[in-house]
């Protein structure tokens, strides 16, 4: 309730527009009190004394020269000397002298503060409570380059920025079509950061739409500086280590799935962008499957999903086959890891969890560090804790080789990396105590809970679980696109949620 | 308490699923001694089981250059011996590796199946293993026999016997395969001879002809030659040569790609005659003699030469088992069992005497493929 009286606080008596500009200009320094970059200009006109107005806006959100030019300009010097009647002042202000694409005629103070914090700029005039709008956002944009998370080596080159704005502009060149809808929204009761909703009219199933609004009404936070802030409050499964809604930096790739029938999430001050419903093959899925050839691309679609299973299985299966089940093992492989393993001191699982944490260290490191630094972390990395770890005896030959590989696989489906860490150590811990058993109880385990999960409502392993042309075309490999058909999952989807009520989280 | 009861549910799942499991068992590689081989005997002086482990010694190092040491141990049953083994080895064996199991002579006689027991019985060992009969005094001795320092006399061995087929002159049987004949109330089989090669310059050992089982008791061995013939009449032959003219001063070497053979039976008046069919395709691998074989009819002759030289040496081979050993290693009562329980009914009571006298037809095919690089005698014209 304390955000309800926040949002209405401006509504008051005590905050209305007045006729009088002072009053109007004092009513906006006591509300921006002690901000420096609040700035009010008041004008007049040379021909009429009479006309006073004042024009107020943030410095550095607004376009100087834009707003000297179209607005301070003309109202100084347009001759009102043969101007009678107080009437019509307003509107002719309005419509015939201010320059301006859009202007807002409004009393609202709440809407009014929003609008000024955007970069728009008020006009108030001496005798009128109602004030104008302009649209004058000016500030400094990073430009629009490559994301350099999900670089591609076919297909637009393209990413979204921090602006609201422009993202949406970049979608809009994509989808030019008139069913194309963009619905704002606001989230976090101290920065009131702007949150768009975009879809295609048709495509997009109602249901999800209004699951999805009103999951947004519950949030109930103070700031949101991140996409995913908003992920986090709106999944189906908040514990989860499975995400149930995708993110993108591209562009593409968000408009490839608003035409498959999704939802997209955008928010300002960020470049990724949400879409919804989120199902675990789409981890698998890389805008570049779609913009090259389809065999070569189906071939890397597999290696991602070898990779996955592979970074999730290879340590837990050393451990179970070395501690375990050694008679698994081939003769010559048991005398090579059992020479390589002579007089290290520490249990295999030890040897492990060391190094797949070093590992995860070194990779956090990497991420973390100025460029011009990395050089050391692979130094110390490569040759300090593999090499002389393993002459030193401290570590046997074959874990680095294991966690070598780990590490490298799970690079491979980047957007994993929480599952693939939660699963990696489960199945480590597993494998511990229980050898390939415990690895084959882990695999049910998991296999049991992702089968339950669902987002918005569409069952989370959907198309997983039987092996038809009509699961597989677009999941394990990509069909040419002569026999995709893009609003495959639009039909899947609306089968399913057919007369089922989607499950709306509790509320906690 | 919804949750509590999520919860209880999952820790039960949890408790079960470790208690239930078979291999609880940490251990960790480099603490085991892998077994390669085993040799069981009987001690000459106290008359009691001796057991001969050939352990893999592996050294630390990137260069897996391994050698092998042995535990030679005394004791009343197989299992004492191996448990005490603890006492000598300083790490715990681990049997799942091990590629063969060397019976002496002398046990194979008394019984087979008292030798094997514990080793099928027990958990950790594995049924997939070579099971050899020696020909020498002891078992312990092939297997101690080296041809060079560092080498695991076992590991040699089973892959000498991966590669027999490419001879054929003993057969190649898995411990399991041991197992399913026992079950079987005529439990005929053989078994591959290993014994020590001293015409080299050293003693190596070596895997060559066949011991005949009857029961589970040893009684009597033939040569590799014989052996050879057996195999052809079971059907056990997948590579290996053929030569014609062994004896006179131009010998043809055959290579045998494939062969397949069918036992039937025919039933005249009462008697019985097994036929064996044998099919065989082959090629000339190595020709001695003068005359040509280019032309179709002088390939018929040397194929009809080696037809009957085949039917001849096979007829033989099973005579002479039948007559001298009375061992139906050929497995004759079992497809007799099968295909025909009402005959088997009254033959069965006095197998060993109906086999004796069973009657025997070899019809052998042969069918030259080619003659490798070279299609004439590299002499003459």
């Amino acid at each position: 309730m304390v955000k309800e009286s926040k949002k209405t606080k401006y509504n008051s008596k005590e905050y209305s527009l007045t006729k009088s500009i002072q009053h109007n200009m004092k009513l906006f320094s006591d509300i921006f009190m002690d901000d420096g970059t609040f700035k009010v200009r008041t004008i007049k006109n040379r021909f009429n004394k009479e006309l006073q107005c004042c024009v107020i806006y943030f410095e550095g959100m607004i376009d100087n020269s834009f707003i000297s030019a179209t607005v301070i300009e003309p109202i100084m010097n347009c001759n009102f000397s043969d101007f009678d009647s107080d009437k019509n002042l307003f509107d002719l202000i309005q419509n015939e002298i201010i320059i301006s694409t859009y202007i807002e005629i409004t009393n609202d103070i709440q809407k009014i503060i929003e609008a000024i914090t955007l970069g728009d700029t008020l006009v108030f005039l001496e005798g009128f409570s109602d004030c104008m709008v302009i649209n004058t956002k000016g500030w400094k944009m990073r430009n629009i380059t490559e994301p350099s998370t999900e670089k591609t080596l076919r297909g637009p080159k393209e990413g979204f920025t921090e602006s609201l704005i422009t993202n949406i502009s970049l979608i809009r060149r994509k989808v030019r079509n008139p069913n194309l809808r963009f619905q704002f929204r606001e989230a976090g009761s101290e920065t009131n950061t702007r949150i768009c909703i975009c879809y295609i009219e048709g495509l997009a199933p109602q249901k999800i739409l209004d699951e999805l609004n009103s999951r947004l009404d519950k949030i109930d936070i103070n700031g949101v500086l991140d996409s995913e802030y908003i992920q986090e409050m709106i999944t189906d499964n908040p514990l989860s280590p499975f995400e149930t809604i995708g993110s993108s930096e591209r562009p593409d790739v968000i408009v490839g799935k608003v035409l498959e029938g999704r939802v997209a999430l955008l928010v300002d001050g960020t470049p990724f962008a949400l879409t919804l419903p989120f199902l675990f093959m789409e981890y698998f899925q890389v805008n570049e499957d779609y913009y090259a050839n389809f065999f070569f691309t189906s071939f890397n679609r597999l290696l991602r999903i070898l990779s996955f299973f592979f970074s999730v299985s290879v340590p837990s299966l050393y451990v179970a086959l070395v501690n375990y089940n050694q008679e698994m093992l081939p003769t010559p492989l048991l005398l090579g890891i059992s020479s390589a393993r002579e007089s290290v001191p520490f249990p295999t699982i030890v040897e492990a969890l060391a190094m797949l944490i070093i590992f995860e260290i070194l990779r956090e490191a990497g991420t973390r560090i100025p460029s011009d630094m990395g050089q050391a972390v692979s130094i110390v990395g490569a040759l300090v804790l593999g090499q002389a770890a393993v002459e030193a005896r401290i570590v046997s030959a074959p874990i680095v080789i294991v966690v070598g590989l780990t590490g490298i696989v799970a690079l491979l489906n980047i957007k994993m990396k929480g599952v693939n860490l939660f699963l990696r150590f489960i199945f480590l811990f597993l494998a511990s105590f229980m050898g390939l058993y415990g690895i084959v109880f882990g695999i049910i385990g998991v296999l049991i809970y992702t089968m339950g999960l669902s987002s918005f409502g569409v069952p989370y392993m959907l198309k997983v679980g039987t092996i038809k042309m009509e699961n597989i075309k677009d999941t394990f490999i990509r069909s040419p696109w002569w026999y995709l058909n893009l609003n495959s999952y639009k039909v899947t989807i609306k089968t399913t949620l057919k007369g089922k009520k989607i499950g709306t989280r509790d509320e906690k | 308490m919804k949750n509590k009861r999520k919860v209880k549910s999952i820790i039960i799942v949890i408790i079960s699923a470790y208690l239930f499991t078979g291999c609880w068992n940490y251990r960790e590689i480099n603490n085991l001694s892998v077994v390669a081989g085993i040799a069981i005997d009987r001690n000459e002086l106290n008359g009691k089981y001796e057991v001969t482990i050939e352990i893999v010694n592996i050294k630390k190092g990137s260069d897996v250059d391994t050698g092998s040491e042995y535990i030679t141990l005394c004791g009343d049953s197989l299992f004492d011996i191996i448990r005490n083994m603890i006492s000598v080895s300083s790490r715990r064996l681990y049997f799942a590796h091990a590629k063969i199991v060397i019976i002496s002579k002398e046990l194979a006689t008394e019984s087979l199946s008292k030798a094997i027991d514990w080793y099928t019985r027990d958990a950790e060992t594995r049924t997939d293993i070579y099971l050899l009969i020696s020909k020498e005094k002891t078992a312990k001795e092939v297997l101690m026999s080296k041809r060079k320092e560092n080498m695991i006399v076992s590991f040699d061995l089973a892959k000498v016997i991966q590669n027999e087929k490419n001879v054929s002159t003993a057969p190649k049987v898995d411990l399991w395969d041991f197992l399913d004949i026992l079950k079987q109330k005529e439990a005929n089989t053989a078994l591959p001879l290993i014994f020590i090669d001293k015409s080299g310059e050293k003693e190596v050992p070596r895997i060559e002809g066949m011991a005949l089982i009857k029961g589970d008791k040893l009684v009597g061995m033939v040569d590799g030659n014989i052996a050879k013939y057996v195999l052809f009449a079971t059907d056990e032959i997948k590579t290996g040569i053929l030569v014609l003219g062994r004896k006179s001063s131009e010998p043809i070497s055959f290579e045998i790609f494939k062969n397949r053979t069918k036992q039937k039976y025919k039933f005249d008046e009462g008697k019985i005659k097994v036929q064996v069919f044998t099919d065989t395709i082959v090629s000339i691998a190595e020709y001695q003699a003068q005359q040509p074989f280019n032309t179709c009819e002088e390939k018929e002759v040397i194929e009809k030469q080696l037809a009957n030289m085949l039917e001849e040496s096979i007829y033989n081979s099973i005579k002479m088992i039948q007559k001298e050993y009375k061992s139906d290693i050929f497995g004759f009562g079992i497809t007799l069992h099968k295909y025909y329980p009402k005959v088997w009914k009254d033959l069965s009571d006095n197998w060993e005497y109906n086999f004796e006298n069973l009657e025997v037809e070899v019809i052998s095919k042969v069918q030259i493929k080619n003659s490798a690089t070279t299609s004439k005698p590299i002499m003459g014209e």
